[in-house]
């Protein structure tokens, strides 16, 4: 069923898949620490972080963490009383600043790395 | 100042194979006539089996809500050339198609229902109205002026997933009751929209916002519900 | 009520993730790999403080995620047998992964 999409629906959207996307990591995640009982498996593990796709993920990863963070705090100012007339801004403006912090961090992540 | 316009529509047929398909027509309208306009001019000069709901053609009944180039509209408050030259038409999303642009209503107002839309005040009457102060029916003229259209419920992805969900228009028929200072049924109000499929349910995705033809602010009364629900779990307070 | 908080907590448990999740990202992806080598966890791990803070964040994560997931289930899932063992599953995953976490902080 075809409808059109707006900046409000859109956020919606991406602070859902986000949120799938993060709850499979932190499964993901908790599973790779489980390895912390053997320093030897661990380290092995942690040496996979070395992997240039890997950090790709890490950057992926960080956009994914970012739009769901700005997402959600967009609808926990309006839940908690923010007047709904800034809706619009507060999808635009958080879309902005997700733009920018994931670049800068991005740039610095990438030139520490190589 | 008169144009051509082609009206794209999607049919549904029940009896005919295939029940569904678009049809094409081309006609010239005034630009400051309406898609109603347009959808009359159709059924009076080219096909009179298109079907649609029409009553009073001025933004009041809600009778024509439809979905118009991809979003939820009154058809009679729809000027033409507000709209490009090639306009969808197709019926209200996520309802079940009666026959072309009419769609089953029930559901929608299944809903309405369940939350309790009328005044529930068991005190003695007074000896003419149950006052209300000007700053008391502030607090809902806005959820007053709902022409229950239909056009809010069918837009919000919730309701297309879930049609057990309350939905827009339901949720803010409770808030008009729930603020409304002559009610007393705020508690057994709030237990019906505190439910699984209730106000927990909006996720401000502000769709219904965005196509209502009274410009009611929903999820800003809905949000005040969600609030008053949260007020009422820990003060026990009343409104 | 039980709902009512439960939402309420959902959004609670969001605010300590910002936090938490922001400050974590920076130690653990913009600090070098030297940061979450095994020894330099350990390290870390050694201070209580640092382990209340890491139970709080784990707890908080997955309460937040699975309550997210569950309203995701009872928006889309609707045969019954589905609905049934995915809400089970998400109610029990949480409890599983805590238990462990608990396990790597304190053991």
């Amino acid at each position: 069923m075809r409808y059109k999409w707006s900046i409000n629906s859109l956020a919606w959207l991406f602070h859902r898949i986000t949120g799938i996307v993060l709850s499979f990591y932190i499964i993901a995640h908790i599973y790779v620490l489980s390895h912390l009982k053997d320093p030897e498996s661990y380290n092995r593990l942690m040496g996979m972080m070395k992997n240039p796709i890997v950090k790709i993920g890490e950057l992926g990863l960080f956009a994914v963490v970012l739009i769901h963070v700005f997402a959600g705090l967009r609808v926990t100012f309006l839940e908690a009383g923010i007047s709904t007339k800034y809706q619009k801004h507060m999808a635009y403006t958080g879309a902005v600043f997700i733009a920018l912090v994931w670049f800068i961090g991005a740039v610095y992540f990438l030139k520490e790395v190589f | 100042m008169e144009k051509y316009y082609t009206f794209k529509i999607k049919r549904f047929l029940p009896d005919e194979t295939p029940s569904v398909r678009w049809d094409e027509f081309r006609i010239r309208l005034n630009r400051m006539e309406r898609i109603i306009d347009g959808l009359i001019k159709i059924k009076e000069t080219r096909d009179g089996t298109l079907t649609f709901r029409k009553s009073c053609a001025h933004g009041v009944c809600g009778s024509c809500a439809m979905k118009i180039n991809g979003k939820n509209r009154l058809a009679c408050q729809t000027l033409v050339k507000d709209m490009p030259e090639v306009i969808e038409i197709e019926p209200l999303p996520a309802l079940p198609v009666i026959k072309d642009l009419a769609v089953d209503m029930t559901l929608f107002f299944e809903k309405n229902d369940r939350v309790l839309p009328y005044l529930v005040n068991d005190e003695p009457p007074p000896e003419r109205e149950r006052l209300q102060s000007p700053d008391d029916q502030h607090k809902i003229l806005e959820s007053i002026t709902c022409i229950m259209c239909g056009s809010c419920t069918t837009s919000c992805p919730v309701f297309w997933a879930d049609k057990e969900y309350l939905g827009p228009s339901a949720l803010l028929k409770a808030y008009r009751f729930t603020f409304d200072t002559r009610d007393r049924a705020t508690q057994q109000r709030l237990e019906k929209i505190t439910g699984e499929h209730g106000v927990w349910r909006c996720h401000s995705i502000f769709n219904c916002v965005d196509v209502c033809p009274k410009e009611i602010d929903i999820t800003k009364h809905i949000l005040k519900l969600k609030r008053l629900a949260v007020k009422k779990g820990f003060t026990g307070d009343s409104q | 009520m039980g709902r009512t908080f439960a939402w309420l907590f959902h959004r609670l448990t969001g605010i300590i993730l910002v936090v938490g999740l922001l400050y974590h990202f920076h130690l653990m992806h913009f600090m070098g790999h030297d940061n979450y080598s095994y020894e330099a966890v350990m390290k870390r791990l050694a201070d209580p403080a640092w382990k209340t803070f890491n139970i709080v964040f784990l707890f908080s994560a997955l309460y937040h995620g699975f309550y997210g997931l569950n309203g995701i289930i009872t928006e889309y899932i609707k045969t019954d047998f589905l609905k049934r063992s995915l809400s089970v599953l998400v109610f029990i995953l949480p409890l599983v992964l805590a238990f462990f976490g608990v396990k790597i902080v304190f053991f």
